[in-house]
């Protein structure tokens, strides 16, 4: 089950990819494929615990809310991570929200709308050819963080989940 | 209003409700800034850069594959020169020793046609398998039609 969400998740965000990325350059830049999308995106002081939000409201494009206060590799993931929930979204509700927060399990819970979020960010920040090729190039985990401008950890698990990790 | 349910990731639905409505109302009040965002154009050196070790991994490719065809030919011909050497040996000895070149026609016409046959044989392997058309087509027969 959470293989073929992983799976989906994959080919939504390569479909993404190749039609709002075309250059296929990296580091991918989620912000200018969000609005590319149609969808706002904004920095928010928002609560402490809060990584980010999607809100669409009545006659209002849906909205994309980081954490202002954030590092800039956690915003791009959050908004990656953001924009997985919206290309999830199959209804056409003309309101509905999502609020992702700090939490033990953020990254590894089984909850099938925030495994699918999480894998969408990984597979549309770090693209897999992408990672397959400078890995092949010989660049180790820290160097593949800094080329894809995400966290050593999000790096470490895309490796992993790659069967890339050393 | 439809609402993601919470649930799964350890976190607690009250507190998820909160930081919702927080959330909101920051976002009524246009408390926000518009996110900074660069052009894929901008980021284009990255794409060369990728496409340049494309090329220096086709380029590796091809010479292990130069290396491989220089060992091949190597073989190969030094098998023919062996092969040529050892059938006029044995031609020599049967014509000279046996028979004192007094050879029917016969004899004489599949000797000379055998070598050329096998000179010809060994330059098509050589020239049509070892170095095949930069378009990768070699001279393969064509099956027949429906």
């Amino acid at each position: 089950m959470t293989s073929q969400i992983k799976n989906e998740a994959a080919e939504e965000a390569a479909r993404l990819l190749a039609t709002a990325w075309p250059f296929g350059s990296i580091p991918v830049e989620p912000v200018t494929i969000a609005r590319a999308a149609g969808l706002r995106v904004v920095y928010a002081p928002l609560d402490a615990d809060t990584l980010g939000a999607l809100i669409k409201s009545v006659g209002q494009e849906p909205t994309i809310m980081i954490n202002e206060s954030d590092p800039d590799n956690r915003k791009r993931f959050t908004c990656a991570h953001e924009l997985g929930h919206w290309v999830r979204r199959s209804d056409e509700s003309e309101e509905y929200s999502t609020v992702d927060l700090r939490g033990p399990l953020a990254a590894t819970g089984d909850d099938p709308e925030e495994v699918f979020a999480n894998e969408f960010a990984a597979c549309l920040l770090m693209p897999e050819p992408a990672v397959r090729s400078l890995r092949a190039d010989g660049l180790n985990d820290i160097q593949l963080t800094i080329q894809f401008q995400v966290s050593r950890e999000a790096m470490q698990f895309r490796l992993k989940n790659l069967g890339l990790m050393e | 209003m439809a609402t993601t349910p919470a649930g799964g990731n350890g976190v607690d639905p009250e507190k998820e409700q909160q930081a919702e409505q927080s959330a909101k109302r920051l976002l009524d009040e246009g408390a926000t800034t518009d996110a900074p965002s660069k052009k894929p154009e901008d980021l284009q050196w990255l794409t060369e850069k990728l496409q340049a070790q494309d090329i220096k991994h086709k380029d590796a490719y091809a010479k292990q594959e130069l290396e491989l065809r220089q060992t091949y030919a190597g073989w190969l011909l030094l098998l023919l020169a062996l092969q040529l050497v050892l059938a006029n040996v044995i031609f020599w000895v049967y014509a000279e020793v046996g028979e004192h070149w007094k050879l029917p026609d016969g004899v004489i016409q599949i000797w000379l046609g055998a070598t050329v046959v096998q000179m010809v044989g060994i330059v098509t392997v050589v020239t049509v398998h070892l170095f095949p058309k930069r378009d990768g087509a070699t001279k393969t027969p064509k099956s027949p039609g429906p």
